[in-house]
């Protein structure tokens, strides 16, 4: 199986996106954000899932910036 | 590997998270469930059509892409490579329908060709395919347009841009070389395609898209 070429290639891409400018299209807005690391003991795959919500009372704004680590390989 | 061959995977995964953020209190009490939609581009758009009803053979995807002779797309030659004895498909053509999505807009998407035709059909979710024109890696005729005609009601939008020009705009020097060792045009765009103006285009579409489907605030 070629897993390693595979591999190297999602790492790179995701070094990729991680390393790309947000927009300017959602500069300056504050959204709340919160990562949350699930596990589907059904399925044994882990996912990494990212929330972005408008902040109501109680909750912290940050920056918007893009998931972008959280994109995998793409072909 | 099993990124990109079994890509049922992710349309689980989705409707997983979904289900843990709206069976978290604190999550639910931020989310509408009446009110959930769905965007995703490449891969991401697959995996709407999955969670809309499509159902999927992975080895008619591959017998398409064997037949290609002359214009093998980039996705086509990267499975055609594959060794896919050791990745099991059994579950492949299961329904990942989720209900709670009510309306789907998907990019550059694909692989359109191993969908079952019936299953395609079946789907009455609003849904727009917004097309690449230029798409290197999933090209476009087989992949994004032959899901938009076979989804009744389907709108297509298709725009004069590459594969990658949904994604984030890259970094001066750092993005393409990182690009060159990934042998990804991930920060190539197609003459005189400005990728912060495609950009600028495509979020007011998806917006007003929902607000229509979904039901503005």
């Amino acid at each position: 199986m070629k897993i390693l070429p595979l591999a190297r290639m999602s790492l790179f891409a995701t070094l990729l996106l991680a390393s790309a400018t947000p927009t300017a299209a959602v500069a300056g807005d504050g959204v709340g954000t919160a990562t949350l690391e699930l596990e589907n003991k059904a399925t044994g795959r882990k996912i990494t899932t990212e929330l972005w919500f408008e902040p109501a009372g109680g909750w912290g704004r940050s920056d918007c910036v893009r998931p972008l680590a959280l994109v995998g390989p793409v072909a | 590997m099993s990124g990109r061959l079994r890509l049922w995977d992710r349309s689980r995964d989705v409707s997983f998270a979904l289900g843990e953020v709206l069976n978290d209190p604190k999550w639910a009490a931020l989310i509408d469930e009446t009110r959930i939609g769905f965007v995703g581009h490449s891969f991401g758009g697959w995996t709407g059509v999955s969670l809309a009803g499509g159902r999927y053979d992975p080895g008619q995807q591959r017998s398409f892409c064997e037949k290609l002779v002359k214009k093998r797309d980039f996705y086509c030659n990267a499975i055609l490579k594959d060794d896919i004895a050791g990745v099991s498909a059994t579950d492949a053509a299961e329904s990942f329908r989720d209900p709670r999505i009510k309306a789907f807009y998907i990019m550059a998407s694909g692989p359109g060709q191993g969908f079952i035709a019936e299953s395609l059909k079946s789907i009455s979710a609003p849904f727009i395919v917004d097309t690449a024109g230029f798409d290197e890696i999933l090209e476009p005729h087989a992949n994004s347009t032959a899901i938009a005609r076979q989804i009744p009601g389907a709108r297509e939008v298709t725009r004069a841009v590459g594969h990658f020009a949904y994604v984030p705009e890259c970094r001066w020097l750092i993005g393409p070389l990182v690009t060159k060792i990934a042998g990804l045009p991930l920060c190539d765009d197609a003459p005189g395609v400005d990728r912060a103006q495609v950009h600028r285009q495509v979020a007011p579409d998806v917006v007003a898209f929902f607000n229509k489907n979904l039901g503005a605030d």
